[in-house]
């Protein structure tokens, strides 16, 4: 449970429930939202049950990046090249929502394997869609060259009205990221989790990981960056990445972490915040034994037993009583 | 940018399963057993070695506070590897322990929903008989773990009535039977409040069915390896079982006709491999009937469940009596019994008109009483009741208005932590505490100091 993954899970289970009665017509109409502010909706309609809407909207830009039609640069190409037949494109997508898909179940590859790794990449159409431009900017690195337009520092948005920049350079990309935090506390846990993050890359096992740095102050690289994207509350964080990171299968991933490195150290924040209570209520059992331990035992005084707690009843009372509860 | 405007996440955690998804929808995301596997091996090491056992644990590329599972991943984690230990965060409808319960609502909300807890409201559930330090501790973890924007706490049986709501009739007098795995309540409610004098619990649930029939198989000599027969027994539950409407004519039943009744279950023993198969039989219908004649799983408790609903129906006020027996709403996963409505609908009709007749016969017909409606109402999404309740109202836009939008906490003049909800920032709330009254002003999001008044 270390990262996150690509798909949404509950996306991919209602796919594959999907494909599995795709004979059984259902009334499907479901919102929910994803961390970032990433929205779904799905909705199958009983008339054509082998037909799935899934629309997606993303989060607000910042007017530093560039966005088209309301998605980002490459993001139709990278939908086309992902996908193939089974997804067609919605123009114009449903209110509210930046892109709207049509997803034909009857259209999916027969073979299992393959069907089930192309579902699992339609859940992870957010992936496919936000990461479309770091995409771009890594898979010309990998030949070395650098996409055209591209070349100067370039903002994409991972959270709503935030963005993280990148720098192409022929022989790397430069990866910088503000990091901001809303809690005053998650703010200090962030910045030692990030300067222990550094300071885990120099461990002789990570020799092949992409150089990180994190700074409280913007790194020279971010110049010609708007002032409001240059304040971040736990400092900034940067990759490099080479070549080697992005060779044949690693580019996925490494377009997802990058895009979520965010959420990411969101999540072990939230996680080690839990470790901590559960040392500390540990702390306080321990404690609390001890005090425990320390008290003086109980005086066994005879008071319980000379004292009369309750009354004695003679039989003159009990005799009354029956009268009354007769009448 | 504002968590108002999207969806709340409901999360109904319950013994047996947990129910969470966003608000709005007609089904919740997951249904997951509310069940954590922890890797305890690095955690109980003792203090004075605490800093080789930090060393231990990062050469062995253990990350203890993330090293465990929710959920079916738990259930196949325990299975296949010993280093987990499985625990259960809720027992009997009361959170156990909190260390569990904590990650379970963590991998809750990153891995199942994969929201950021600080973009939406939240919407937790409790049983009518949750103590209020519990409701406390809930609030702390939610404000202080994870930052959530507002938190509202409702009550599980309000929910399930609330659920009936939209699809029957507009009613908020009734009375719920929550028969969950672990806690089974009868609580009546009368327009929306919660008649508290009046909840009764029976100490029967739907584990308890389980075990029964686990018991049962186990004493006909059943093939079933001993290690899995908890679980063959849930799902035989969950598959088989039906309620009857007379013991003896199904026996009989059971009896002429084996071939049609008697159910054959296939498995796999879990530590060979080898497949197995064995008998369903009077389980079928002997389990459900634990409700109606206790007397045949347990000696400590013998009051059938329509007469304990009877008897908390005759506690409640009079004048809410009658609307109370029309509408008897069911809730919970044990009640998704087939005709279970039928069956309690009949019996407490029986006892009821028992009563009428013997008030009439004691009148001498002079006065003829108006005959008492009896109502069970079944619905398709019994199982999720509750969840679905909570949807329903945290997708109301009064919903963002009554959820507690601030966590504070107040240190007195007397020295005491003191915890207090507000409603919403702009509102001046009064808590008294020890005869000295506080007055409380908070126009943001940092409360101002108490003032005695």
């Amino acid at each position: 449970m270390l990262l996150l993954q690509s798909h949404s899970r509950f996306l991919l289970d209602t796919l594959l429930n999907r494909v599995q009665n795709v004979d059984k017509a259902i009334e499907l109409d479901n919102n929910w939202v994803e961390f970032d502010d990433v929205r779904y909706h799905v909705q199958v309609t009983m008339k054509n049950p082998h037909i799935v809407l899934l629309s997606v909207s993303l989060p607000i830009p910042p007017p530093e990046t560039i966005f088209l039609g309301g998605l980002p640069l490459g993001a139709i190409e990278a939908i086309k090249a992902a996908y193939g037949v089974v997804v067609q494109i919605l123009d114009p997508p449903r209110d509210g929502f930046n892109l709207t898909l049509k997803l034909n179940l009857s259209k999916l590859p027969p073979d299992e394997e393959h069907k089930h790794d192309l579902l699992v990449k339609i859940a992870s159409v957010r992936e496919v869609v936000l990461g479309a431009p770091l995409r771009i900017v890594l898979k010309h690195l990998t030949s070395r060259t650098v996409a055209p337009k591209m070349d100067q520092l370039l903002a994409l948005v991972h959270r709503p009205k935030e963005s993280f920049f990148l720098i192409p350079q022929a022989d790397k990309v430069t990866v910088v990221f503000p990091m901001r935090f809303k809690d005053s506390i998650d703010t200090v846990l962030a910045t030692s989790f990030l300067q222990e993050f550094v300071e885990a890359r120099r461990t002789a096992g990570l020799n092949n990981a992409p150089l990180c740095m994190w700074s409280p102050s913007p790194p020279l690289e971010l110049k010609g960056a708007p002032a409001e994207a240059l304040s971040a509350n736990a400092g900034f964080v940067t990759f490099v990445i080479f070549p080697r990171h992005v060779e044949g299968k690693k580019l996925d991933r490494t377009v997802w972490n990058l895009s979520t490195f965010h959420a990411y150290v969101s999540y072990h924040i939230k996680c080690s915040e839990g470790f901590m209570h559960t040392r500390m209520r540990r702390r306080v059992e321990s404690l609390i034994q001890t005090l425990d331990r320390a008290k003086p035992d109980p005086e066994k005084s005879n008071k319980a037993l000379t004292s009369r707690s309750f009354k004695r009843l003679s039989l003159k009372d009990l005799k009354d009583r029956r009268n009354n509860s007769i009448l | 940018m504002d968590p108002t405007s999207r969806p709340a996440v409901v999360i109904d955690n319950g013994t047996g399963y947990t129910k969470m998804g966003f608000a709005g929808n007609v089904e919740p995301c997951f249904i997951l057993p509310t069940v954590v596997a922890v890797n305890e091996s690095f955690l109980n090491q003792s203090r004075a070695s605490s800093k080789a056992n930090w060393l231990a644990q990062h050469s062995a590329g253990v990350m203890a506070d993330l090293d465990f599972f929710i959920g079916d991943e738990a259930l196949t984690k325990s299975r296949t590897s010993s280093v987990y230990s499985l625990s259960y965060p809720i027992k009997h409808g009361q959170v156990d322990n909190w260390d569990a319960m904590e990650r379970y609502w963590q991998q809750c909300m990153f891995n199942y929903l994969r929201c950021d807890p600080e973009d939406h409201y939240f919407l937790l559930t409790e049983s009518p008989l949750t103590a209020p330090e519990s409701r406390e501790y809930t609030g702390e973890i939610m404000f202080e773990t994870f930052n959530v924007p507002g938190l509202y706490i409702a009550v599980n049986s309000v929910l399930a009535l609330a659920a009936g709501y939209t699809t029957s009739k507009c009613e908020m007098t009734g009375v719920v039977v929550d028969v969950g795995d672990g806690a089974t309540h009868i609580v009546p409610v009368a327009d929306g409040y919660v008649i508290g004098s009046s909840i009764k619990s029976i100490p029967i649930a739907g584990k308890d069915v389980t075990l029964f029939i686990q018991q049962l198989m186990r004493e006909r000599g059943e093939n079933i390896p001993p290690e899995d027969s908890f679980e063959v027994a849930r799902k035989v539950k969950e598959m088989y079982c039906y309620t009857s409407s007379d013991i003896v004519k199904e026996f009989n039943k059971y009896d002429k006709e084996p071939a049609k009744y008697i159910k054959h279950w296939r498995g796999i023993k879990p530590k060979t491999g080898a497949p197995y198969t064995c008998d369903v039989g009077y389980e079928r219908f002997l389990g459900p009937e634990v409700f109606f004649n206790p007397e045949i799983y347990s000696s400590d408790f013998t009051t059938p469940l329509p007469t304990v609903i009877d008897k908390c129906i005759q506690s409640a006020p009079i004048d809410t009596r009658r609307a109370l027996y029309k509408n008897i709403v069911l809730s919970g996963g044990s009640t998704m019994f087939k005709d279970f409505h039928r069956r309690l609908q009949r019996d407490l009709k029986k006892i009821v008109d028992v009563r009428v007749l013997a008030s009439d016969a004691r009148l001498g017909g002079e006065m003829k009483a108006q005959p008492v409606e009896v109502n069970v109402v079944s619905h398709p999404i019994q199982r999720f009741a509750v969840w679905f309740g909570g949807s329903v109202l945290a997708s109301t836009p009064e919903f963002f208005a009554v959820s507690l939008g601030l966590w504070m906490i107040i240190k007195c003049a007397c020295g005491m932590t003191f915890h207090a909800f507000t409603w919403n920032p702009q509102i001046t709330i009064n808590i008294n505490i020890r005869h000295v009254n506080i007055a409380l002003q908070c126009n943001d999001d940092k409360p101002s100091l108490p003032v005695p008044v």
